[in-house]
């Protein structure tokens, strides 16, 4: 737990230092605020279900303004607040229904048609034990991550990868391609089609070190997910102009033993789809 | 079927969500809510960088005044002591900022004024040997509505006594495409003209003032005249920007290039090369001597040097012209530039100096590993484009202005020369107003107006951002030049133009909708007729 509370703390400390020094990065940084509040029917975390009914995910950061992008620095937390199976919750029991409590800060710049990022993630289960699912555990543990993402015109390629430098070790990829298509000749509102699979690299058990953590069953493909998305733009003015709904509907193809399992209950152990949806309302100033 | 349903549906859902800044408050509360802006947003409005300009926060919803045809008449002219008589007149139409730029559609950014050439109007009164007269108005605006010609023709008539009415008032613009809308006596055009949506009775009221007093100056100026006039041919500054369709009329304009030294290729023969010009010396009150005036020439180019990227208030090629012809001959000479069978004739820009579209894609913001899609909309050019083509643009103006300047004052020198100029004209005029709305097909055209799907994509001159626009960007519902803007299952009046939204536009009969009055008038003169 000290480990944990100083890396957070380095984490914060350093981000807070390249943003109130004189010349963050351009010399011309502006500092924005942001903040995304998500509705999930489901958590779905890399395929994986931590929680079986609707859970509650703010996030809030602060960014600074580079000449390729922006410095980042943010929380998220993951707030169950329906009653639901407890063999697959992260919640369950606790006086407080917040299940998990992750710091991030990362670096983004785009260059030309390609948007790099690189970040580190710290994540922190209020109740290891009450978290520990039926379908995986979870891990106060760390990340670093990197994604590059390629913007060639409505089509987005991207990859992202995600390495565990604690608990678990290994990493997991991410590819996606999303297509957004404007379904009015006025640009809005967008569609977007995406489709992503996950790939994990030695996150599956390790016999060699049973003391240490896992996600997946296996190696290689986890899942595929497919979503479509649009954007509804809230017709607000002045500061919070910056406002708009994220609706998504995702249909999940199941690979990897632990992405099958729905429930605590043993007949949904294997269910080859899975089927969940989303509302976020974004804001930034 | 399918794919008209859907292309009516998509043209109608994307013409109320195009509407911009004052959205679709404004468009209901024009049709019967007046004022309801106001309701909406109070005194203490919020404002972000979406909603509407001040100026039209008030304006937006007024009902449209009542359009008198062809009131007010004029009184019979009088009988005229045999001398004919002419004044000119000019002022600045000093517009407020803030007004959407009309002629490049929902592209028009929202205007400003600056010195280069400035919005004027210019009026030229004759008043012919047996005491006819008539009144010309060039204004720098897109075009004349109803009610600005009905307006300015109310305040001339009561302070000329009756002489001039709405009947003795031709009103014109020059069309230039960088000056203010908002006065337009339908609501489709005030609603989709630029960036801004609304009809404003102040701007309308405030340009129908100038008018009428340019056109008031004219007719306190007038003085003994005498006048020549000719037809030449230019070539060569003008092109065609839809010579595909050109192509496509029943019968090609039967034009030729007098000037065997000019090679010219298709698109810039497509053209009306005709340069008719008006010469009119007044004799000095004071010394007796005749002294250059002025004069009223009409040639066919469109007013649209410069792109839709300005933002600024600008006279365009026309301004350019009668700026450089009238410091020829002094502060008190006018030059009216207007406007001929401009069609689809435009100047021949270079294509540096059109500014590129916005783009569509993601707007850059801030965000976590979390974060949604960043927001997808149309954005803005960097800075360093757009002062390149506008830069561009503003050259090619000044360099066509000069050129056709050069045009204008040879003609103007050849009328003064030997005895061309006449001392005894008389004037006689027509004038009549058809309803298309009960006329229409008398005329021998189509029942009821229908605007295309290819409206929405824009001219060659300024293409929208909606241009070649594909459903789920596979299906092309229309908006683009030819293609599947042709509609072959069409065989209506319409026929063979893919008609946006059919039911929708149906419905939107009635008043001040599309322009349902044609003004005809013609200025007669012995032995020689023209009509303008």
């Amino acid at each position: 737990m000290k480990r944990l509370a100083a890396r957070t703390a380095a984490i914060v400390l350093g981000t807070a230092g390249v943003m109130l020094s004189p010349r963050p990065l351009s010399g011309q940084g502006v500092v924005s605020f942001g903040c995304d509040l998500a509705t999930h029917s489901r958590y779905e975390w890399r395929g994986i279900t931590r929680r079986n009914a609707f859970v509650f995910q703010p996030d809030v950061f602060v960014a600074v303004r580079h000449p390729y992008g922006y410095v980042t620095a943010g929380g998220w937390m993951n707030f169950e607040f329906t009653k639901a199976d407890p063999r697959i919750a992260e919640a369950i029991g606790l006086g407080s229904r917040v299940g998990e409590l992750n710091a991030w800060a990362e670096l983004s710049a785009t260059l030309g048609t390609v948007n790099l990022a690189a970040g580190y993630t710290v994540y922190h289960f209020v109740d290891r034990a009450a978290a520990a699912a039926v379908n995986s555990v979870v891990h106060n543990t760390h990340e670093v991550y990197g994604s590059a993402q390629l913007r060639l015109g409505p089509l987005t390629p991207k990859v992202a990868g995600w390495l565990d430098v604690d608990e678990v070790k290994g990493g997991y990829v991410e590819t996606s391609v999303t297509l957004g298509i404007p379904v009015l000749p006025v640009g809005v509102p967008v569609l977007f089609l995406g489709a992503l699979a996950g790939f994990s690299f030695h996150q599956d058990p390790n016999p060699a070190r049973p003391g240490e953590g896992y996600y997946y069953i296996g190696e290689g493909l986890t899942h595929v997910d497919l979503s479509l998305m649009t954007q509804v733009f809230l017709p607000v003015p002045g500061a919070l102009s910056h406002l708009y709904l994220t609706p998504a509907f995702h249909l999940q193809i199941n690979e990897d033993p632990t992405t099958r399992i729905t429930t605590g209950m043993p007949q949904d152990f294997d269910h080859p789809i899975k089927l969940w949806g989303s509302l976020t309302l974004s804001w930034y100033l | 079927m399918i794919r008209r349903l859907t292309a009516g549906a998509v043209s109608l859902v994307a013409l109320f969500l195009s509407l911009p800044e004052t959205g679709d408050a404004q468009s209901m509360c024009q049709r019967a809510e007046p004022q309801c802006v106001d309701h909406l947003y109070g005194e203490h409005r919020p404002s972000g960088p979406r909603t509407p300009h001040p100026v039209l926060e008030k304006v937006a919803c007024e009902p449209f005044p009542d359009i008198h045809l062809p009131t007010p008449v004029s009184n019979p002219p009088g009988a005229g002591d045999g001398t004919f008589r002419a004044g000119f007149a000019k002022l600045d139409l000093e517009v407020p900022d803030g007004y959407g730029l009309a002629g490049y559609g929902t592209e028009g950014r929202i205007g400003r004024r600056r010195d280069t050439r400035p919005l004027r109007v210019r009026a030229l009164v004759v008043e012919g040997a047996h005491g006819e007269i008539v009144a010309f108005a060039l204004a720098d605006l897109l075009t004349v509505s109803a009610i600005l010609h009905r307006e300015a023709a109310a305040i001339v008539h009561e302070r000329t006594a009756g002489a001039i009415g709405a009947d003795r008032l031709f009103a014109a613009a020059t069309h230039t495409h960088s000056a203010p809308g908002h006065y337009f006596s339908n609501w489709p055009i005030n609603l989709v003209g630029s960036q801004l949506a609304g009809f404003s009775p102040e701007l309308t009221e405030y340009l129908a003032q100038r008018i009428a007093a340019a056109v008031i100056d004219a007719y306190q100026n007038r003085q003994p005249a005498r006048a020549a006039w000719e037809v030449a041919r230019v070539w060569g500054y003008t092109r065609n920007r839809a010579v595909p369709a050109a192509r496509l009329n029943a019968s090609l304009p039967a034009l030729s290039v007098k000037d065997p030294s000019v090679a010219l290729d298709e698109a810039h023969t497509l053209v009306n090369p005709r340069w008719a010009m008006l010469r009119v010396d007044t004799r000095d009150p004071n010394t007796g001597r005749w002294v250059p005036a002025g004069a009223l020439s009409i040639f066919a180019i469109h007013g649209t040097g410069i792109p839709s990227g300005s933002e600024y208030y600008d006279a365009d090629i026309p301004g350019a012209v009668a700026e450089r012809v009238e410091r020829e001959y002094g502060d008190d000479f006018v030059y009216l530039f207007a406007n001929g069978t401009e069609g689809d004739v435009s100047p021949g820009w270079p294509p540096n100096a059109r500014c590129p579209l916005p783009r569509h894609g993601p707007t850059p913001r801030p965000a976590g590993p979390r974060t949604p899609p960043p927001r997808v909309d149309f954005t803005e050019l960097d800075a360093a484009q757009l002062t390149s083509c506008l830069q561009e643009a503003e050259k090619f103006v000044y360099d066509v202005g000069q050129v056709l300047a050069d045009t204008a004052l040879a003609i103007f020198e050849r009328l003064g020369e030997g005895d061309r100029l006449k001392e005894s004209l008389e004037v006689r005029r027509a004038f009549n107003t058809l309803d298309l709305g009960t006329q229409a097909t008398q005329l021998g055209l189509c029942e009821r107006p229908m605007v295309g799907t290819a409206t929405a994509a824009g001219g060659a001159d300024g293409l929208t951002r909606h241009n070649r626009w594909r459903l789920f960007g596979l299906f092309s519902l229309g908006i683009e030049a030819g293609g599947s803007a042709i509609d072959s299952g069409n065989v209506g009046c319409h026929r063979p133009k893919r008609v946006m939204a059919p039911i929708f536009q149906s419905r939107l009969a009635g008043p001040h909708q599309y322009p349902s009055f044609v003004q005809l008038a013609a200025q007669l003169r012995y032995g020689l007729a023209t009509c303008w």
